[in-house]
């Protein structure tokens, strides 16, 4: 399977989700109410999921007739998800002009309403997958994975920006408390999703599968490659934490590709385990 | 003269079923098929061993049969539920296809249906499927892959009459669980037959299955 476009769209998408849930609550917590306070991070979000967007409509085989996705809302959750997807990148412009202009109406509760658009979408994202047909994706491991990749990368984003955006410690520091939070927890149910998906992948080797289960499925080495990325984003983000001078922005930024390195290996191994039931 | 048919479904008696591919080749010839694109494919499942025995002699209990599988018009069609567009639709006689004017070859009904009756078709980058010959019915034919069929193991019918005559609930590996998509596809049970979920065998023929 070649669904490249996809582990770009489905990880963009959900960093978006990770950065708009991250900064809302970090403004929330710093009570941040400053004209253009979450200019960058919406626009951040905005850029993850335009970027998403073009990945997701480059799958199609049909681009041009991309609109007709939106048609099947009432049954389909795929259609569900890219309709979602598409009101969140909206929400996230419409945020981002009213922080340009310095509109402080209603501050919060567009915030709380760009966060609920945002988990939806991750909701409708996390059913597509959850087909009856495909045992191996339909598992407690996938929503673990999904959500715990939207706080990794949600987490790794906040982290960089905040140490990017000139601004005093004291602004500084409830974005970064949100962030490593966050990386702790996404974290925590990455690691929760392990057995639930090596569980459904034994229980596909075992049976006859689609494709035919001549074909291994062997990405242990993904599991130790995701683990070791894992632990040096892990790393950077502790010396991040305890460096109180130095180039704290290359903390964050190797923390961040740590973590977008073992996301992509993540993502591309759970297409590659693609088994249906049936011929 | 039309053939009336309520419900359309095609019967297969995998007792006489020899594995010849007529009906694949029929379909891919009617519909003008590119290579790798097939509606209906006919599967090989195979197992068994050679055990020598003490004596010096040697059993076997190897197995073989074949399956012609296309699209079962399910009742509960997923690839219909997954489809984003509508494109994949159902017409009142229980009959699934494509309208080219909506598919975008997102592919998604390729990953939900159990039996790959979706296709890709690179040349026209969108999904198609079989229709049961749609135009053939409303003329009084049979479908090609029925009519080419020289065992007459490949039949066709209206599902509520074929379902008087064989057991709807027949399931046998390397079919999925009936319950899945609830096809309107009758068998005749194979001699050899193993169970849904066996691990007694494997598809012979893959590669056929798939780039034919």
């Amino acid at each position: 399977m070649h669904n490249w476009s996809l582990v770009w769209f489905t990880l963009l998408a959900q960093g978006s989700v990770g950065v708009v849930w991250l900064s809302v609550m970090g403004a929330w917590i710093g009570g941040a109410r400053e004209p253009g306070s979450l200019l960058w991070p919406m626009s951040l979000a905005l850029v993850l999921s335009g970027l998403g967007i073009i990945g997701a409509t480059a799958h199609l085989a049909k681009p041009r007739l991309a609109p007709n996705a939106l048609r099947n809302f009432r049954q389909s959750w795929l259609s569900r998800e890219v309709f979602l997807a598409q009101a969140f990148a909206g929400m996230q412009l419409l945020l981002v002009l009213l922080e340009l202009w310095g509109v402080q109406t209603l501050f919060w509760a567009r915030g709380v309403v760009a966060c609920l658009i945002g988990g939806l979408a991750l909701f409708a994202m996390t059913r597509v997958y959850l087909l009856r047909t495909v045992p191996v994706w339909n598992t407690m491991a996938t929503p673990l994975e999904f959500v715990g990749s939207t706080l990794l990368l949600g987490g790794g984003f906040i982290a960089l920006l905040t140490v990017l955006i000139p601004q005093d410690h004291s602004n500084r520091e409830p974005f970064l408390l949100v962030a490593v939070i966050s990386i702790g927890l996404g974290l925590l149910l990455k690691l929760t999703s392990i057995i639930p998906a090596i569980k459904a992948l034994t229980s596909a080797k075992s049976q006859t599968w689609y494709p035919a289960k001549s074909q291994s499925i062997n990405t242990g080495w993904v599991l130790a490659a995701r683990t070791l990325f894992s632990l040096l984003g892990l790393s950077s983000m502790i010396l991040l934490l305890v460096q109180e001078a130095g180039p704290l922005w290359l903390w964050a930024g190797l923390g961040l590709a740590f973590f977008t390195a073992c996301e992509v290996l993540g993502r591309w191994r759970f297409y590659m385990i693609y088994r249906r039931v049936g011929l | 003269m039309a053939i009336a048919l309520k419900r359309p479904a095609f019967f297969l008696d995998s007792q006489t079923c020899t594995g010849c591919k007529t009906c694949m080749v029929a379909c891919k010839d009617k519909n003008n098929l590119p290579l790798g694109v097939r509606w209906r494919r006919v599967v090989e499942f195979a197992g068994g061993q050679w055990i020598r025995l003490p004596d010096g002699t040697f059993q076997q209990n190897v197995f073989a049969y074949y399956l012609s599988v296309s699209c079962n018009h399910c009742q509960d069609p997923i690839c219909v539920q997954s489809c984003p567009t509508t494109a994949m639709n159902q017409d009142e006689q229980g009959i699934v296809s494509v309208d080219p004017q909506k598919c975008v070859g997102c592919r998604y009904c390729e990953w939900a249906c159990p039996y790959s009756a979706p296709q890709f078709n690179p040349v026209l980058g969108q999904m198609t499927k079989c229709d049961f010959c749609r135009d053939d019915l409303a003329i009084g034919g049979a479908p090609a892959c029925v009519a080419a069929c020289p065992t007459r193991a490949l039949q066709f019918g209206d599902y509520d009459e074929l379902a008087t005559l064989y057991d709807s609930k027949t399931v046998f590996a390397p079919l999925p669980a009936r319950d899945l998509t609830q096809p309107c596809f009758l068998l005749c049970i194979p001699k050899d037959a193993k169970p849904e979920l066996t691990v007694d065998g494997g598809i012979a023929n893959p590669e056929e299955v798939r780039n034919a």
